[in-house]
């Protein structure tokens, strides 16, 4: 299948990103040459093949119920676009428009 | 060294001057942390003073820009981070320092290590010191590009799909994709967490196992990091081919685009292992297309996620004057965000989104299952898997960008390496008639570096090569750990 420039919008919405209307129609186009690039994956009969979800035999990791240090906050703080004392400034939340959380 | 007159801060003298001097015509850094390289050389010269073990003593390195090291920004190619500062330095970084590198700078990369050639970078594409109409392979391509051209004695790039062997074989440097979770990945911003794994490229195999020597091991701030007992990965370096059993891949070798001279010269390391008392076969893995297809599914899937981080309100770049919280993360993110990021997290978005999650993501995990069961096959019977690690020798500057099918298969040969989580190395194998280096990949099985690097220095015997790119001709490597090593 190949997607329209308008499903390609919503789904870049989806991540929280906007392109305008000669990017979006670029991106369209990459990503329909790699859906066809793709597609047979689809198509493979893979009945009773188990998932693969990562390449090690590592199952559960957990360490020690203990307190730890972890980053002071000078640090967590030092990148950010804007804080106030221990807490990331945003500006307000909820717009009422679509996607607003 | 202390058998020399080299010194860890001459040597990072000489590897500054000279990154001054080529810098301009590779663009192989994002940054040269020259204050903090000649702080961390006095302080190795220090240690060696005291007569403390410093194994890696002077070594300079370059580290790819999405490894943190305090002290320098970790912006990985990308707008969004430009202005990032390290809080934390990662384990193989502290490592590397802790036995006696110096970092002397950060190198360029494509944007969040998404591509093949280095030139989806914010800041600019590298060059190849080899001809600098081409590109240096990618996505760790800074890091080739500066150890080719004698800038640092070795790097660490990070390989999801490629990223370090490709670069290598571009550049005839010798680069290895450790076994995943052989070293941690703790303060390297991940790409497809899955599939991430740190290592190194040097100019010569035993440089390239000293490195992994420091950066190896267990590390609990990584999960995915595995418990082993610390090996000497020099240890089995010149024992030889003997004994070794050696498979051609040669189903690979009938891939459409694959150069023929990169074909032969992979069938003549057959012939050179065979000479030098290998157990040389063939054998079939049926599923390199299966896989190639299964990882552009898998790494952008994670990738849309690992990346979704960067929204704004943390840290990277913030859109100015946001009317709320959605157009803050919406602006900040389409706006900081590259061409090349923005089509693997949207690809990553639409093949993890419901109705179309079975068809692509989960049966991309289940086909990754098929592609390690291959591997596991030959492994059963072999130690080493030869193929190549690119289909052609460097292409030129601008040649695929526009090309997402062209450029996404010069990871043809590398992919399902990092879908089974073996480990692989690219060797230089010689020079093209058009003068262009061509790279061996020999895979080994989980955790087989030892043998991995034995193979390739057989061979790295066997070629005699000598890197001495074109474009970096007043080549003096001062390293002081590696005498008798071709200067390069």
């Amino acid at each position: 299948m190949s997607l329209t420039q308008k499903e390609v919008a919503h789904y870049a919405f989806l991540a929280r990103i906007e392109l305008d209307e000669a990017a979006t129609a670029a991106l369209t186009e990459d990503i329909n040459a790699l859906l066809v690039h793709l597609k047979h994956i689809g198509e493979l009969d893979l009945d009773g093949v188990e998932p693969m979800t990562h390449a090690t035999a590592l199952v559960n990791v957990t360490r020690s119920d203990e307190r730890r240090d972890s980053l002071p906050p000078n640090l967590v703080f030092k990148n950010a676009p804007a804080h106030e004392g221990n807490a990331f400034l945003v500006p307000r939340i909820g717009s009422g428009t679509e996607g607003g959380a | 060294m202390a058998e020399t007159n080299v010194t860890a801060r001459t040597n990072t003298e000489a590897a500054l001057a000279r990154i001054a001097a080529i810098e301009p015509k590779i663009n192989a850094f994002t940054q040269v942390t020259e204050e903090l390289a000649l702080n961390i050389a006095d302080s190795v010269d220090e240690r060696v003073a005291r007569g403390e073990d410093v194994p890696l003593a002077g070594m300079t390195v370059g580290l790819k820009d999405n490894l943190n090291l305090v002290g320098t920004r970790t912006t990985c190619a990308s707008r969004i981070l430009e202005n990032y500062e390290s809080i934390y330095t990662a384990t193989a970084v502290e490592r590397l320092i802790e036995a006696g590198a110096v970092p002397v700078g950060k190198c360029n990369m494509d944007e969040f290590a998404f591509g093949s050639s280095t030139e989806t970078s914010v800041y600019g594409p590298t060059h190849n010191p080899w001809d600098t109409e081409r590109v240096p392979g990618g996505s760790s391509g800074g890091s080739a590009a500066a150890v080719a051209a004698g800038m640092v004695d070795a790097a660490l790039g990070s390989d999801t799909g490629g990223s370090i062997r490709q670069p290598g074989a571009f550049t005839g440097t010798v680069a290895l994709k450790p076994t995943y979770g052989r070293v941690s990945r703790y303060g390297c911003a991940a790409f497809a967490s899955s599939l991430d794994q740190v290592g190194p490229l040097a100019r010569t195999v035993e440089d390239t196992a000293r490195v992994l020597n420091a950066i190896a091991g267990h590390d609990a701030r990584d999960a995915t990091s595995v418990p082993r007992e610390a090996e000497d990965f020099t240890a089995e370096l010149g024992r030889g081919a003997e004994g070794l059993r050696v498979a051609v891949a040669v189903d690979w070798l009938a891939a459409e685009g694959l150069d023929p001279e990169v074909k032969a010269g992979v069938l003549a390391a057959a012939e050179a292992l065979a000479s030098a008392g290998a157990e040389v076969g063939e054998v079939t893995l049926p599923n390199i297309w299966n896989g190639h297809s299964a990882y552009y599914i898998i790494a952008p899937a994670e990738a849309s996620s690992n990346l979704a981080r960067l929204d704004g309100v943390r840290y990277g770049v913030r859109a100015t004057n946001p009317e709320d919280v959605l157009d803050l993360y919406v602006r900040s993110r389409s706006e900081g965000f590259g061409p090349e990021t923005i089509r693997r997290i949207v690809l990553g978005t639409y093949v993890l989104s419901a109705g179309h999650y079975d068809s692509y993501y989960g049966q991309a995990q289940k086909a990754r299952t098929i592609v390690a069961d291959d591997f596991a096959q030959v492994f059963a019977g072999y130690d080493i898997i030869l193929t190549p690690t690119a289909p052609t020798p460097a292409f030129k500057l601008d040649e695929k960008i526009d090309d997402v099918i062209a450029m996404c298969s010069n990871d043809i040969f590398t992919v399902p390496v990092n879908l089974a989580g073996n480990t692989a190395l690219s060797l230089p194998m010689g020079l093209s008639t058009g003068g262009l280096p061509m790279g061996l990949q020999l895979i080994a099985n989980h955790f087989d570096e030892r043998t991995l690097l034995r193979t390739a220095a057989v061979l790295e015997d066997h070629y005699g090569f000598v890197c001495t790119p074109a474009h970096a001709s007043a080549h003096a490597s001062a390293h002081p750990v590696t005498e008798g090593a071709p200067a390069c």
